[in-house]
């Protein structure tokens, strides 16, 4: 069962990955940061 | 922004190196699951719907930045977006008084989270529960969307009204903002 705290974390990053696509940009700076990095492991 | 959840405080990145110049919040991060959700009646005199169209969309990016004293009525305005509508997961709620748009939130859904975001209240509409009713209504549509959980980040003055609405506090975020003019590289 997947942790809390990765479930609330995805959900938190992938906002900021919809304002992204929102806006037009691409993902690159946020696909790598640290933070997704890590969740991705 | 960087932001850590606690299980990435043992790893080691280069971001420590910049520290001195980056400016360190905590945002607590707080819980609510389905099956212990209770609500409060909404306020009479609010009435809340969800953003449909682009007109919509301005107005709550408005109510936004002065709901959240940014000094910029405009400071939103470049998510004045056709495309922001059609995000998948995501609803946008304003909450109206006389037909003013008063208050704001959004819903995010993915993996079972609703996770609830942006939620304002005009200053001279504070103290009457528009913000918490506002929660409470995303809540609602994630739940009844299918979410089992949900989640929000707030400040250190947003703890107790959280939890007051049956929201539990699990762990702070570690937040870094950083000057644009700085580089962080990965190890």
């Amino acid at each position: 069962m997947e942790s809390i705290e990765r479930r609330v974390t995805e959900n938190f990053i992938e906002t900021m990955a919809a304002d992204a696509v929102g806006l037009g940009e691409p993902l690159n700076n946020l696909t790598e940061s640290p933070v997704y990095a890590l969740l991705s492991r | 922004m960087f932001i850590l959840p606690p299980s990435s405080a043992s790893i080691s990145w280069e971001l420590p190196q910049q520290i001195a110049v980056a400016r360190w919040t905590k945002e607590p991060e707080m819980i609510m699951f389905s099956h212990s959700a209770s609500f409060r009646p909404d306020p009479p005199e609010l009435r809340i719907r969800k953003v449909r169209n682009l007109g919509d969309l301005v107005s709550w990016n408005r109510t936004c930045a002065l709901g959240f004293e940014t000094g910029a009525a405009d400071f939103f305005d470049l998510f004045n977006r056709p495309a922001f509508l059609s995000a998948k997961g995501t609803s946008w709620y304003v909450g109206e008084y006389s037909g003013k748009p008063v208050a704001t939130s959004l819903l995010y859904m993915s993996n079972g989270v609703a996770g609830i975001y942006s939620v304002s209240t005009l200053p001279e509409f504070r103290g009457r529960g528009f913000g918490t009713a506002l929660t409470a209504f995303a809540v609602k549509e994630g739940f009844s969307n299918g979410c089992d959980l949900a989640s929000l980040q707030t400040s250190a003055v947003g703890v107790p009204v959280y939890f007051r609405m049956g929201f539990r506090f699990v762990f702070d975020y570690e937040c870094w903002t950083i000057s644009p003019k700085i580089t962080v590289t990965k190890k």
